[in-house]
């Protein structure tokens, strides 16, 4: 009987153990890119250098400049995929000089969708039509297809950021497990955060994200969805980004766990 | 004469006027039938550009020349074939790395994974994809279907899939069928040996009168892949033009007219 015990002891920790081997780990990189490189003459070399320092399975991207007069007419989003092999994808949140102007998302794995939907608040608050932009990929491991998320709320009023967030929930739905990253303009206690985003995960703490040289706001975020199946390997607000952009880069390693 | 002479009568003079009108196959001056007249303007041109042999013909050296001739040539598609993501270090994605020089957006389809790389073509646009899902053939397959505005007021649907293991074809077969029923023209490439495998995918699913299946016929009749064409009676292959781009890599410029 004591055996038995032993074995059925022993089975259990190596199912356990094999599970957690198996379980996927991601790691996401966010970043606000100020103007698609104005700090750095529109260049995405010093983010393509900043991105491999750190090897991410995702970068999501904020203030990216689609082929406008003030970046030369750049693909920022593409140029900066061919410098680091990944896929991409990028989302128009609105016309901006001859080009257009919104996020992106940078992927290690094949794009399967995308989906890219303009969201807006009260006409007479909003200061710009912004947008949510995600794609889903199938983990290579584990076969799980996950959605990846990311946005730039408008810079105007808790009322308008609130009411992006609600249709963003909309759009990003929870067909998938997702991670949402981006640019809320808004601070913790602000009703978008607290209620807009409660039936997400918190995947980064309230350390300030802004302004990247000595940061006293946070602003940027990582949520996860469902709420509670993903465990927080690493957490890092990184200000060694000051140099080309004026947020904060946030890093993150999670793990999707079964339910 | 009677009711019944007047029958005979006619059916005499219908006879006649049959055999009159009847062509003779033996006669040299009778003239077949004439082809419906080729309309240009509903026409989509697609180009793949691909040294047919399977492996991956865009290397470094080859970037420039393939994103000028994609600036310079007139086309509503472009296809890099092969043009595979390498995933092992150091990472490598040629598609977007010509996109850049071309100033246009690429977008992978995968068609199967190795141990370094994504093997798969590129879809070239000018603007980025707003909306978009790959269709899955197998676990590694996908198909793209795009809208493709041949000129203004006529957009139409068009599929890309190429396929380099049998049981994709297996597997490929309802989808086909879908794609053939609803007028979309489909093109890829496949390996030139499982080409009986694609007849038979779409023969066990649609009749025969429904689709038209085309092999283009490039120069080099032994490459390992040949390009495949696949569409409903809506539509009619027309041409094929083969470009040299640089090296090994050549662009098969195919035409097809969505008829009226």
């Amino acid at each position: 009987m004591k055996y038995l015990r032993y074995i059925v002891l022993t089975a259990l920790f190596l199912i356990t153990f094999s599970y957690n081997s198996n379980a996927q780990k991601v790691k996401l990189l966010n970043m606000n890119v100020r103007m698609s490189g104005q700090m750095v003459g529109y260049s995405t070399t010093p983010f393509a250098n900043f991105i491999k320092e750190y090897d991410p399975d995702f970068v999501t991207l904020q203030e990216v400049d689609f082929m406008t007069t003030r970046n030369g007419h750049k693909d920022f989003t593409t140029e900066l995929a061919a410098e680091i092999g990944y896929f991409s994808a990028f989302g128009k949140a609105l016309d901006y000089q001859q080009g257009e102007y919104g996020v992106a998302i940078l992927s290690k794995y094949p794009i399967e969708k995308i989906s890219n939907n303009g969201i807006t608040g009260s006409i007479a608050d909003m200061k710009e039509p912004r947008t949510v932009l995600y794609i889903d990929v199938i983990e290579p491991v584990t076969r799980q297809r996950l959605r990846i998320a990311v946005t730039h709320l408008d810079h105007s009023t808790d009322g308008v950021r609130s009411s992006m967030v609600q249709q963003l929930n909309g759009i990003v739905g929870s067909s998938f497990p997702t991670l949402l990253a981006g640019d809320f303009n808004a601070k913790p206690t602000e009703s978008a955060i607290t209620t807009g985003m409660s039936s997400w995960q918190r995947i980064c703490n309230n350390l300030a994200t802004f302004p990247a040289t000595a940061p006293s706001s946070k602003i940027d975020y990582i949520f996860g969805k469902p709420s509670g199946r993903w465990s927080i390997k690493s957490f890092e607000v990184l200000t060694s980004v000051k140099e080309i952009t004026d947020h904060c880069a946030m890093l993150t390693e999670v793990q999707l766990n079964e339910m | 004469m009677n009711i019944t002479g007047n029958y005979y009568l006619l059916l005499l003079l219908l006879a006649s006027l049959w055999s009159c009108s009847e062509n003779d196959p033996g006669d040299p001056t009778v003239q077949p039938d004439p082809e419906p007249v080729w309309d240009k303007s509903r026409t989509v041109k697609v180009s793949f550009l691909s040294d047919l042999s399977g492996n991956n013909p865009f290397i470094v050296s080859s970037y420039s020349s393939v994103a000028s001739f994609v600036k310079e040539e007139e086309s509503h598609l472009f296809i890099l074939d092969k043009a595979n993501v390498r995933h092992a270090a150091p990472r490598m994605n040629p598609g977007a790395k010509i996109a850049v020089s071309a100033a246009q957006v690429p977008l992978f389809v995968p068609t199967a994974t190795t141990v370094d790389s994504y093997i798969g073509s590129v879809l070239l646009s000018k603007k980025p994809l707003q909306q978009m899902e790959l269709t899955p053939v197998t676990d590694d397959c996908r198909l793209i279907q795009t809208r493709v505005e041949i000129r203004p007021g006529l957009s139409m649907n068009v599929a890309i899939a190429s396929f380099n293991q049998a049981e994709q074809l297996t597997d490929s077969s309802i989808l086909l069928k879908s794609m053939v029923e609803q007028s979309i023209l489909v093109a890829g490439t496949i390996r030139r040996d499982y080409l009986p495998q694609l007849r038979s995918a779409l023969s066990s699913g649609l009749q025969e009168s429904t689709y038209e299946l085309t092999v283009a016929d490039n120069s080099n009749s032994n490459s390992a892949y040949c390009i495949y064409i696949l569409c409903s009676k809506k539509w009619k292959y027309r041409n094929m033009t083969e470009i040299s781009v640089q090296g090994t890599i050549k662009c098969v410029l195919l035409e097809v007219e969505y008829l009226k």
